[in-house]
């Protein structure tokens, strides 16, 4: 069920009103949790035994880490984990290594080449992990511990909702059990931010549906061997068209379940903070994908030894923590190489910076800045063409087809549909204020009040045609 | 103050709809991708009287390059990029027309639409209903597009543009990749259960029509020489002799002069034009032998 569906309105529209009827308040986290599961199982009922499975899992070895044998806390903790990942490197990663080891006509190897991919399973594992691994980290600490009950069915229903809460459960934000566990409770509709909610609401339906979806149409020119045609500049615009879409898509995304979210009284952390506006390599994570690169960050690149073990090391880390954070984008050698690709430019990054000195680079901001978001861009290349060798050729493309005619009209929609992406990111640096005041904390001027209606005016009558969030699949 | 900004919505619905009826610009070819293109021409054939033709074609974009009016006079060309001649049939169904005569490549029968292309939803009643009232819904009227539109028009006049297919840079290399590439895909089998589940729609499509009066003639587009006798179009021709046996349906068979393509399967546009032309005749040959629906 996307997003955008009328079938998902009329889902939140019936939970929004179930959820503040006064006479079922005692029942909003369950009405929560069977919303969630409505949901799942609309676009995927045959696999709802899995999120079942993964949440008994963390529910057990979360109550466990709490209430089992104390010298067995870590135990627990590690099965707890590691069941996570096993259910995650089987169905995610199983066709590929099937493709890659097993011998195609084999039964493991049909077997693991036809699995299905469970919708959101990247996503509701590592909350998952973050469930487990912070129980077990905080468990002496009181206020965290207060959290996991002492009954076993009302630590189930928290579990439940913390791993299935609907706004995030396909495409995250990955949200850490520490930051959300503490929300749960009553929720009054007095107490809703409507100012908060309509304006994420109504930025992320325009990024989705408005710029996302209408440059997806044009993107599809990205096709092999068809793209061959076209001349290099239309390339370069194509790309540079992919890299606002692939953002508008997921930034709107995002928005939207931080408003949906918003909306029953709970709250997301924010996972792009204009992300096209870094100046360096380790600026871009700490603005893309702000969850996940979080999550990374303190669930395996610290574990990993971080910067404490000397030079070589932290560059080994940096490499080992981008190449599993690609691999964890799909099931393709692509998005390894795409992390490794990010790994090396973070760990080359620091290396200059470490010999050099960091005040050399300090004036040249903006040729940084076009440095991070071409590189960023061209790696993006990897998302859309996830086999290596058209991405090769699109390379080859580019260089050698500057005499081609160029597609004019392609050129310009393009252009026009990423203008509001252009445009959002220079408003910030124009405001030059943190994303979280220009979102939620100035006031609702006259000029906003018309800009956000001009934006639902735009969702109305000029939306592209339905796709599905590019990190769907992820 | 959300108030303020639902207002302004409100507002510039009005005004953009009073622009749309009233403005006496016409506005045509908004479309600004082939996605659009699909769904602009079904919202124009279910909810415009201008497209009420007696005959009609469906296909797929191979179909697409027909010239209708070279065909016929009174023909609407309902071919879609990307799709299958059962989408074009299952528009028909939705909007309840039977016309004299009807057209069906029989290419495309079988291959399965992709879900991003889906047209059902323009057919739905509800959509149906509030695109007919709110004519800012409808894909034809996205501002983008019918700026492009008012654009073109101020800089170009009315008339048609270049044919798109006569400006086509055809790149040799190019255009041997895609035949290459065609003829991995063309020579694998067909799937039975899928080929046998859509011709049967079209024959449950095409017999009812056949019963309230229309005259139904299966064509084939033609293809680059290397591609046209390979597994698949092999099998789907045997489909179609089994499905639609003449003399109960009327073919028109290819004839013997191959075609030039752009890709190994869409006519370039002088091609195109040849075999529109070779279409009529064909046509012309079997109107005599056919009666007339009163």
């Amino acid at each position: 069920m996307l997003f955008t569906s009328p079938e998902f309105i009329l889902l939140v529209v019936c939970t929004f009103v179930l959820y503040y009827l006064p006479i079922l308040v005692r029942w909003q986290v369950p009405i929560l949790i069977a919303a969630s599961l409505y949901f799942y199982a609309y676009g995927q009922a045959n696999l709802l035994w899995l999120l079942l499975l993964s949440v008994s899992i963390n529910i057990v070895s979360s109550y466990l880490v709490v209430y089992g044998k104390p010298d067995r806390h870590r135990l627990y903790a590690v099965l707890g984990v590691v069941f996570n990942l096993l259910i995650l490197v089987f169905f995610k990663y199983g066709p590929l290594l099937g493709r890659t080891f097993a011998t195609p006509n084999s039964d493991i190897g049909s077997l693991l080449v036809n699995l299905p991919l469970p919708i959101g399973i990247s996503f509701f594992t590592f909350q998952g992990i973050s469930l487990v691994v912070d129980t077990y980290k905080y468990r002496h600490v009181e206020q965290y511990r207060s959290l996991i009950a002492r009954n076993l069915l009302k630590h189930a229903q928290t579990v439940f909702f913390f791993k299935g809460f609907f706004p995030q459960l396909v495409s995250g934000p990955i949200v850490k059990a520490n930051f959300f566990l503490p929300q749960i409770g009553l929720k009054s509709i007095q107490a809703v931010r409507w100012d908060y909610c309509f304006r994420t609401l109504v930025l992320g339906y325009f990024l989705k549906m408005v710029v996302a979806d209408n440059l997806k149409d044009h993107t599809m020119l990205m096709t092999y061997p068809y793209f061959e045609a076209y001349s290099s500049l239309t390339l370069l615009v194509l790309l540079f068209g992919y890299s606002m879409q692939i953002f508008a898509d997921f930034a709107g995304y995002s928005l939207i379940a931080l408003g949906l979210a918003a909306l029953f009284g709970y709250q997301f952390p924010i996972n792009f903070n204009f992300p096209y506006i870094a100046t360096s390599f380790a600026d871009f994570w700490r603005r893309w994908h702000i969850s996940l690169s979080s999550f990374l960050r303190e669930y395996l690149y610290i574990p990993l030894g971080g910067n404490r073990h000397g030079t070589a090391r932290t560059y080994a880390n940096l490499l080992i923590t981008m190449v599993l954070g690609g691999l964890w984008h799909g099931a393709a050698w692509s998005y390894a190489v795409w992390g490794f690709a990010h790994g090396s430019a973070l760990a080359l990054e620091r290396f200059v910076g470490d010999t050099f000195g960091k005040s050399m680079f300090k004036r040249v901001r903006l040729l940084r800045g076009m440095l991070v978001f071409g590189y960023v861009t061209l790696a993006w290349l990897l998302f859309r063409l996830p086999d290596f060798t058209h991405v090769l050729a699109y390379l080859r493309a580019i260089l050698s087809n500057g005499s081609k005619p160029h597609e004019t009209l392609a050129i310009s929609f393009i252009i026009l549909y990423s203008l509001p992406v252009v445009g959002y990111h220079f408003y910030h640096l124009w405001q030059q204020t943190p994303a979280r005041e220009s979102i939620a904390e100035h006031r609702f001027s006259t000029r906003t009040a018309f800009i956000y209606g001009f934006l639902l005016f735009l969702i109305i009558t000029n939306s592209g045609s339905e796709g599905a969030f590019i990190y769907f699949q992820f | 103050m959300i108030w303020k900004s639902i207002l302004t919505t409100v507002l510039l619905l009005i005004v953009y709809t009073l622009f749309i009826r009233y403005s006496g610009i016409t506005i045509s070819r908004t479309a600004q991708t082939t996605a659009q293109r699909n769904i602009v021409k079904a919202e124009e054939f279910l909810y415009e009287n201008s497209t009420h033709c007696d005959t009609l074609i469906v296909g797929s974009s191979m179909s697409e390059r027909l010239q209708e009016q070279q065909l016929t006079p009174h023909c609407y060309n309902l071919s879609f990029s990307g799709l299958s001649s059962l989408d074009g049939l299952y528009l028909i169904q939705a909007g309840g027309r039977v016309p004299n005569v009807l057209f069906v490549e029989i290419n495309s029968i079988a291959r399965e639409s992709p879900s991003s292309l889906d047209l059902t939803a323009v057919a739905d009643p509800t959509s149906r209903t509030l695109k007919q009232w709110l004519p800012f819904l409808r894909q034809k009227y996205q501002p983008v597009g019918v700026l492009k539109a008012l654009l073109r028009d101020w800089q170009h006049g009315s008339s048609d543009l270049i044919a798109p297919e006569s400006a086509y840079r055809l790149d040799t290399a190019l255009q041997q990749k895609m035949v290459h590439q065609l003829h991995g895909t063309m020579n694998l089998p067909l799937s039975v259960a899928a080929t046998d589940s859509s011709f049967k729609k079209a024959h449950a499509f095409l017999s009812q029509l056949q019963r309230r009066g229309t005259t139904v003639i299966l064509f084939e587009m033609p293809i680059n020489a290397q591609l046209e006798n390979l597994l698949a179009p092999r099998t789907i021709r045997a489909y179609a002799d089994r499905y639609f046996p003449a003399p109960q349906y009327q073919h028109i068979v290819l004839p013997a002069d191959s075609f030039r393509t752009s890709d190994g399967i869409h006519l370039l546009y002088d091609e195109s034009l040849r075999y529109t032309s070779y279409l009529h005749a064909q046509y012309a040959k079997l109107a005599q032998t056919v009666p007339k629906r009163s």
